[in-house]
């Protein structure tokens, strides 16, 4: 059994502003165990997934509540996104065609794409105390 | 808080330098946005400088991809130049390493376009 190596949460508002945060948040618990680029995608996923919850879950109210948790535990990265705005399930969302985006110069939706190109495991789910969680997992190959 | 800073820069022969400087989020695409806006009103070709950028999330890739559409459309060019190894694996996981056009710096960018439109013999 993996020893859990690292388990970290931060609290930010449902503010764009807050991105930085939570991109700074991943990189540092990811520091000593995940390869630069690794870490670099990983924060990329969680900031598109808060993103989403900002846009969708919020619907732009800068006052929601979002928690981000992160763990590593052996090779494994395993992060949760929870908030307790609107339903968005982006595990249900459309296959996103990025060539179509391209030919059509289209500049919104490519979010849920990099997530899931990205992540290795990803769940929605709603839990026992009424918050919605976004599950990202993420195996590091260093 | 994310910031980006924004400057452009008239090469010649119909090539502008824009050089953001910072994170391109949800928080500061529209800064780009309206930069690239404003460029493509008057300008052909845009080199677009990343190397003073530590973040491009999807937002960003997604003015990018629109501004080299627009530019297409017009017969003109867009040249990334400069790009961080971390912000080139988010161009590697969209695919738009086979899209855009790479240059290792926005001189070279300049050149590569100048080239492009036949400009520079």
């Amino acid at each position: 059994m993996n020893a859990r190596d690292t388990l970290a949460r931060l609290d930010v508002r449902s503010d764009p502003a807050e991105l930085s945060r939570v991109r700074a948040f991943v990189l540092r618990a990811l520091e000593t165990k995940a390869r630069d680029t690794e870490a670099y995608l990983v924060a990329q996923a969680v900031d598109e997934a808060v993103s989403n919850v900002i846009e969708h879950g919020y619907g732009g109210d800068p006052e929601g509540a979002i928690e981000v948790g992160i763990e590593v535990a052996g090779r494994d990265c395993r992060v949760w996104v929870r908030d307790t705005g609107c339903w968005f399930d982006p595990t249900e969302a459309a296959e996103i065609d990025v060539e179509r985006h391209v030919r059509e110069g289209r500049s919104r939706g490519l979010g849920l794409y990099l997530m899931r190109a990205i992540a290795d495991d990803i769940r929605y789910e709603r839990t026992d105390d009424g918050w919605h969680e976004l599950y990202l997992e993420k195996h590091l190959a260093q | 808080m994310s910031t980006l800073r924004i400057e452009s820069q008239d090469a010649g022969r119909g090539v502008t330098v824009v050089r953001p400087a910072g994170s391109i989020d949800a928080h500061t695409y529209r800064q780009m946005q309206e930069a690239m806006a404003r460029l493509l009103a008057t300008r052909a070709s845009v080199v677009v400088d990343l190397s003073a950028v530590d973040y491009v999330s999807s937002m960003g890739a997604g003015v990018l991809i629109h501004v080299h559409a627009q530019l297409e459309a017009r017969g003109g060019g867009l040249i990334v130049a400069a790009v961080r190894p971390t912000v080139m694996e988010t161009m590697r996981v969209l695919g738009l390493t086979q899209v855009f056009a790479f240059a290792p710096s926005a001189a070279e960018g300049v050149r590569l376009l100048g080239e492009a439109t036949g400009v520079i013999s």
